[in-house]
């Protein structure tokens, strides 16, 4: 695959006996050095029939900054993969072409990689076992790793985040995070894939930042990005994919970008509203630290174009401003949705509190804020999904809960962010008319799939769909019948120019004809062309509630609710906006462990004993409890890790009984099944109801196995509550020899173990939005499992591929001794002495016990 | 060792899927079946290492299904199921019995007649378990015979056929391209 012909490094040097000869002798001229360069370069899917994308030829220069810019689909992606050589080393796909790398990209980690989705592209749990993983892969010695890792964290602005676990960072530090992770292994070249695609403005324009500061320190870049628009001064050229997976045009970027802006919308790349970049090359390009100001100016020439093109005038004027408790209708305006004192919790943690606000009749209202701040939940509540925890929510002048299930399906329509939790039915065209019509499409049904351009994939899995085809289905599918709302939770979320614009322009007609839409967004852009009205959430509460007008003119709001990308991407700013995130963020960070068992402040000998030899002994102990079968053993065996966990794990009493009392009611059962199914000995007193047959024997037989299982419960918990499920991890590759794939695999699968249980509340949620005839339908577990399932193979795929965009593969990944570790897992003598001593003291409790 | 980096995180992540499905199947099997006659009970226990047979149906490897057997439970436990460290030995037994299943067959074949008996063969670890562990042994031999039928047929039924199902609607959605079930089923058809 690699080679073949004449490689650029022959090439560049031919180049650089021409120029030698004709300039001075003793000056060396510059050449460019490619560091990667592709020639006739076509790439095809496993299971494909068409190749994603042919005939790419490119070069890419040591310390250029590269945008690539297409449709969704087009294979930016999967070309920018295959420079990472992650094609087909970890996604399968036939190359064909020419691919040649320059020697000092072949090492692993050398090509760093940020991928989209924030939350695909980690395998570890805490910051520092992240950024040391990469380091593992490229067999650095442990004492050598800190040093490594303090830089890149300061790069980035986390270094106070050191031993914090990331799963409770915010999108944008997710981001940055995986940007030092890359850093650590001093790339030759980054590659960051829509980074900011799941990110508000905010945390966007923070990743932005860090781009600069790269692009400054003189880093290769190679950046997929729809938001490309600040990023434009940054960049030196930009390569123009089409639909059907060519380079159609590659060059400096004003200049292409300005030449070909009618070709870009056609496309569908940008929004026809949108306007090309100032054809100028402007001082940013030749000097880049001179910036800010000047890119700030020609953001200021694009972000906003022409202002307001919104509807009808008559509601713009609606609403009192800013504080709350507001209200936004007027007198005589009727109010579609209201709200009072509203209140949310999740368990203990507060979402938003004190939220009052109407949103009118026939209103477009944006709810608008920073991840994290509730604006989901609040169109949840207002779609009867979620449940207040105090407050009232009326709709139509009717609360909500008194709306029968039935009339309320009819009266709105919902829309989730992901739309696959909403399918139930695996064919498009059986979904989108909510039945099984196989062959026989109805033609208003075949209209409807025309107008969404979904007319040729009628017999297709809605699963199969592409991203803006799926977003498509579903809102085709919210126009079937016709409603009095429409609330659509993002739904220009991750799709190109082409479906946003599809989406929007449906939306605007049935605004016009009266109903009123909700919907949550980050594009203030979208905002501002359609959104009468706004509500703006910080965490914690409403901040502003009124009209779109009023909100843009009101800086202050929307730079607390981190609204405003269009700044400049500056700097400086940066450090202070990782700052002010300090505060909120360090108190989630310190959560618990498994996600399910709380962490211990105080700390037992027990956590200094190796966790796998703790498991396998344990095991060992439980084994050897088995064979308790009278009441006295059975006590005394449930006894003994009740006693360690309160001595040796240190576990306050009250915590003990807490974590075994939900069993009881379980325990309780199985003593009953004994009680009326045991067998006994003739002669026996037992009591006959229907069936069974009770007995005291039985009931003693049922108390010991109760006992016996609860002993299995007790040592399990000593055992979680002494054990750092890494070390454990890490010691399975360290101390028995597996193979890190399989260790560190493993890791990182369990770090999704809490992310199903929020993905199962609202794929339920979405289940109770179906209407009654296909209710049916949607409780049969292939519909929950399909979901669900896709969605875990996915995030399967992702993870892996980001693991070995780190180095992760070969030796590293094959052999225990192929990495170096940054946690060692030690054995001593004393967890020999502990397991065994455990196994001796059950033993012997059995023999002296009768 | 042939495994793919992409076939043990898809394992993993599925046995997280699974553990918690077992965690809500544990107290539906005691509860609505269990205290009705433990016989019955049998008839759902299949579901227990569904993911044994769906995981090795997708990634197809020796040991998949053990593997996922072990891994599953053990989230089970790690959730706090109420069978406590017991759930993992489950996971070993029943997961030793799909594999035995699949390893009958060369790790070769995965139709519906080879699923169905990998399932089988997993309610064979799962009597055995539930004879010793469980307090089998104590009731009587009719119930004991019915129960390992029942748990037979809900194995092939659950383990077998189920995850099968389940898993040829993943390939029909086309997220499975990337994995041996999607080549083989381009190969062979199977």
């Amino acid at each position: 695959m690699k080679m073949g012909g004449m490689s650029p490094t022959e090439r560049s040097s031919l180049l650089f006996s021409v120029l030698a000869t004709s300039a001075t002798p003793l000056v060396t001229p510059i050449v460019p050095t490619p560091l990667i360069s592709l020639k006739d370069v076509t790439i095809t899917y496993e299971g494909a029939d068409l190749p994603v994308l042919s005939g790419i030829n490119l070069d890419i220069f040591r310390g250029e900054a590269v945008l690539f810019l297409g449709p969704s689909g087009c294979g930016k992606s999967t070309l920018a993969m295959l420079c990472a050589g992650l094609i087909p080393r970890a996604v399968e796909g036939q190359v064909t072409g020419q691919v040649w790398r320059h020697a000092e990209l072949e090492r692993p980690g050398s090509i760093g990689y940020v991928f989209q989705d924030p939350d695909t592209q980690f395998c570890m749990l805490q910051v520092d076992d992240e950024l040391a993983f990469g380091l593992e892969n490229l067999c650095i010695p442990s004492l050598d790793m800190r040093a490594r890792m303090d830089a890149a964290l300061t790069a980035v602005g986390l270094s106070t985040f050191k031993r914090a676990r990331h799963e409770h960072f915010s999108g944008g530090m997710k981001q940055k995070l995986a940007i030092a992770t890359a850093l650590t292994m001093s790339p030759g070249m980054l590659v960051l894939d829509e980074p900011t695609a799941n990110l508000d403005p905010r945390s966007t324009q923070q990743v932005f930042q860090q781009i600069v500061r790269l692009r400054r320190q003189g880093q290769t870049l190679l950046v997929i990005e729809h938001k490309f628009e600040a990023l434009v001064p940054w960049m030196d050229r930009v390569v123009l994919f089409n639909r059907g997976g060519q380079v159609v045009f590659s060059g400096p970027i004003r200049e292409t970008l300005t030449a070909h802006w009618h070709w870009l919308v056609e496309q569908g790349v940008v929004s026809p509203w949108q306007n090309p970049p100032s054809p100028v090359t402007s001082d940013a390009q030749i000097h880049p630290l001179a910036v800010s100001r000047t890119s700030s100016e020609t953001q200021q020439g694009w972000t906003f174009p022409g202002g307001n093109t919104r509807g009808t005038g008559s509601q713009k004027t609606a609403s009192s401003v800013s504080q709350v408790p507001a209200v936004c209708a007027t007198k005589g305006e009727r109010t579609a949705f209201a709200l009072w004192d509203g209140e949310l919790y999740y368990g203990v943690q507060r979402v938003w509190t004190g939220v009052s606000f109407n949103i009118p009749e026939g209103s477009f209202t944006a709810i608008v804020g920073p991840n994290g701040s509730g604006k989901s939940s609040l169109l949840q509540v207002l779609a009867g999904l979620q449940r207040l925890t105090s407050g009232t929510v009326e709709a139509y002048g009717k609360a909500l809960k008194d709306w029968k299930a039935k009339e309320r399906t009819q009266l709105l329509s919902f829309s989730f962010q992901n739309p696959e939790y909403q399918f139930i039915y695996e064919r498009v065209g059986d979904e989108l008319a909510n039945r099984m019509v196989g062959d026989k499409v109805p033609a208003e049904i075949s209209q409807l799939l025309a107008e969404f351009g979904l007319e040729k994939t009628t017999q297709q899995s809605p699963f199969a769909l592409s991203q803006g085809q799926k977003r498509r289905l579903s809102v085709a599918a919210m126009l079937r019948d016709s409603h009095r709302a429409y609330l659509l939770d993002e739904p220009t979320f991750g799709q190109d120019a082409h479906t946003q614009q599809v989406i929007m322009e449906k939306m605007e007609r049935l605004h016009e004809a009266g109903s009123t839409i909700v919907m949550t967004t980050h594009d203030m852009d979208l905002v501002r062309r359609f959104a009468t009205h706004v509500l703006v959430l910080v965490p914690g509460k409403l901040r502003f509630v009124g009209s779109s007008q009023e909100l843009f003119t009101q800086p202050e709001i929307m730079q607390e609710a981190h609204l405003l990308a269009d700044q400049a991407v500056a700097e400086e700013d940066s450090d202070r906006g990782s700052c002010d995130s300090v505060a909120d963020e360090q108190q989630q960070v310190s959560s618990d462990q498994w996600g399910v068992v709380d962490t211990q402040v105080r700390r037992g000998w027990t956590h200094s004993l190796n966790p796998p030899w703790h498991l396998l002994f344990t095991l060992g102990a439980i084994g050897v409890a088995l064979v308790a079968h009278s009441l006295a053993q059975a006590l005394a065996v449930f006894l003994l890790p009740v006693v360690l966990m309160l001595a040796a794990a240190r576990l306050e009493p009250l915590q003990v009984v807490k974590r075994l009392s939900p069993f009881l009611a379980f325990y309780i059962l199985y003593v009953w099944s004994m009680t009326a199914y045991a067998k006994v000995s003739p002669g026996t007193p037992v009591i006959h109801i229907l069936w069974m047959h009770l007995s005291f024997p039985g009931f003693i037989l049922g108390l010991i196995l109760a006992l016996r299982m609860l002993a299995t419960v007790s040592f399990g918990l000593l055992l979680i509550s002494s054990t750092d499920i890494t070390n454990l991890v890490v010691g399975l590759s360290q101390n028995f020899h597996v193979p890190p794939k399989f260790a560190y695999g493993t890791l990182a699968g369990i770090r999704f173990a809490p992310l199903f249980q929020s993905e199962w509340v609202k794929l339920r949620q979405a289940r109770q939005l179906r209407g009654k005839d296909a209710r049916w339908r949607a409780m049969r577990p292939i519909t929950y499992a399909l979901p669900l399932l896709t969605q875990a193979v996915r995030m399967s795929e992702r993870v892996a591929r980001a693991m070995e965009a780190r180095g992760f593969f070969g030796p590293p990944a094959d052999l225990p001794q192929g990495r170096t570790y940054y946690r060692s897992v030690r054995v001593h003598w004393w967890d020999f002495a502990y397991g065994i001593g455990l196994m001796a003291v059950v033993a012997t409790l059995l023999l002296v016990i009768h | 060792m042939n495994w793919k980096l992409r076939d043990i995180v898809l394992a993993v992540i599925f046995s997280v899927v699974c553990g918690a499905i077992y965690m809500g199947w544990d107290w539906l099997d005691n509860l609505v079946f269990g205290t009705w006659s433990p016989a019955l009970q049998g008839i759902v226990n299949g579901m227990w290492w569904i993911a044994s047979g769906l995981v090795a149906y997708i990634i197809r490897r020796p040991g998949a299904a053990l593997f996922a057997g072990f891994a599953s439970a053990f989230f089970e436990f790690a959730f706090g199921s109420p069978y406590g460290t017991g759930a993992l030995i489950s996971g070993l037994v029943q997961g030793a019995g799909a594999e035995a299943g699949l390893m009958l067959g060369g790790w070769r074949h995965y139709n519906a007649w080879m699923m169905m008996l990998s399932g089988a063969a997993g309610g064979v670890g799962n009597t055995v378990q539930w004879l010793f562990q469980y307090q089998g042994i104590h009731y009587s031999f009719s119930t004991q015979v019915g129960y390992f039928v029942l748990t037979i047929i809900s194995g092939a039924l659950l383990a077998g056929l189920l995850a099968k199902s389940v898993a040829d609607a993943l390939y029909r959605s086309g997220t499975l391209n990337n994995f041996a079930v999607a080549m083989q089923k381009r190969v062979h058809g199977q």
